[in-house]
């Protein structure tokens, strides 16, 4: 009763003491912690186009912010567990951001994520995707399976569906129950299960060498060295991939970082081991 | 309060994944898909292609009335407005039917509003624009009543 009188008291009667408040109150509101983000539309009648005018290299090459893209990562099953093994370059249209990206999220000790596409809406969707996971982890009291997190973060995608967001990253990990797990998740909402992926401006090159030397049987050490290899030939010939390769061996206890190799070292290394790559001089 | 002829536009200015549904239990970052049955939301579909005067057009009904209290309140003194947003707020909260079996009777607030000798589409479209696809189940109704 006391909440309907003071609704028309003389209080509530000046609109712009309450126009005043009303704003401050939602700036007060935003200083705390969501479990998700909000997002500010502009009131056109088309709001998610607008960043899309903005942002979209492809529509508009004159567009004055240019989303960091292109790469190469990959990801497969195998006897041991599974094999992570990305580059880490940054481009934003025609030049080179960064060439030591970060382009694995460890989403918790026993979840990989794979970063392709824009570098901003993976990192920060899959932190997110790390926070759902240990909330699931905290109310069912037992690790989050591959499927769930993949599931999580692919309807979260396709919930912003059309509204440019960039991502194609892949959920790797291993559970009890599901054994070595990967799950492809894509901006569209795509979400796959599968034994062999790779992802990126650079992925057909990396398909080449991964798809002539993948077989279930190979030991760890093959195994990371065929990582290694692939994205190698991408980094070769894709414009967009470089920098240095970072391995990742995910096993029953959770992933094993396996080092950082610089292309530019490793290229030569290779080309004399292997005695590959003849059409470059030596 | 306001004295206001034409609504506010009520255009969403800010979205999450929570703001047109409720988030769910096991994964409360996003809606809860199961609950409303429409299957996964496609946020872009709610905020794009909406007419200029939807927003306004939604709150037709709230402005009138909020301006009829005002003109009340002005003119006989705060108790009117204060007794009849009683009486309409004790129906609401001793009605419950649940939309399953055809929501509650509406010949109480019918009376309250004025509405008792005339027939208009909102008596048949009972819900508005939004509904028909999805009734409410019974315990995200309950729930919702008791305050859960």
């Amino acid at each position: 009763m006391n909440s309907i009188a003071s609704q028309f008291t003389n209080n509530n009667n000046n609109i712009i003491r309450n126009e005043i408040n009303s704003v401050t109150h939602e700036f007060a509101q935003q200083n705390s912690l969501n479990l998700v983000p909000s997002i500010t539309l502009p009131p056109i009648s088309q709001p998610t186009d607008f960043l899309r005018a903005h942002t979209d290299d492809e529509t508009n090459p004159d567009c004055k912010i240019k989303i960091a893209h292109g790469t190469t990562t990959l990801a497969f099953r195998y006897q041991g567990g599974i094999i992570v093994a990305v580059d880490s370059r940054a481009t934003a249209g025609n030049w080179i951001a960064s060439q030591t990206v970060n382009k694995v999220i460890r989403i918790n000790p026993f979840l990989l994520g794979t970063m392709a596409g824009g570098a901003a809406d993976c990192q920060y969707w899959e932190t997110w995707l790390g926070t759902q996971c240990r909330l699931h982890e905290l109310r069912e009291k037992e690790r989050i399976s591959v499927a769930a997190a993949s599931k999580i973060l692919g309807n979260l995608v396709y919930q912003y569906k059309g509204m440019g967001l960039s991502m194609g990253t892949m959920v790797c990990g291993y559970t009890k129950k599901e054994g070595p797990t990967i799950y492809y998740v894509d901006s569209d909402g795509t979400r796959l299960k599968g034994d062999l992926f790779c992802v990126g401006s650079g992925q057909t090159f990396a398909y080449g060498v991964l798809d002539s030397e993948y077989k279930w049987e190979l030991t760890d050490e093959e195994a990371l060295y065929l990582g290694k290899r692939s994205i190698l030939a991408a980094t070769h010939r894709d414009a967009y991939s470089g920098g240095s390769i970072n391995l990742y061996h995910v096993t029953e206890k959770g992933w094993i970082y396996h080092g950082n190799h610089n292309v530019g070292d490793i290229f030569w290394d290779i080309k004399e081991q292997e005695k590959s790559f003849n059409n470059v001089d030596g | 309060m306001s004295l206001r002829l034409i609504p506010d536009n009520n255009q969403v200015s800010s979205i999450s994944t929570t703001t047109f549904g409720e988030a769910a239990a096991s994964a409360p970052g996003l809606q809860d898909i199961l609950k409303t049955g429409e299957g996964p939301l496609n946020l872009a579909s709610k905020v794009n292609n909406r007419h200029p005067l939807e927003g306004r057009i939604s709150n037709w009904e709230q402005t009138q009335y909020e301006t009829r209290l005002e003109t009340y309140r002005r003119v006989f003194g705060a108790g009117e407005p204060i007794k009849r947003t009683m009486e309409l707020q004790i129906i609401e909260s001793t009605d419950f039917k649940p939309s399953l079996l055809g929501g509650s009777d509406p010949l109480h607030k019918d009376i309250l509003l004025n509405r008792d000798s005339s027939v208009t589409w909102e008596d048949i479209y009972k819900g508005g624009f939004e509904s028909g696809n999805n009734v409410k189940d019974f315990h995200s109704e309950l729930e919702n009543k008791v305050g859960i």
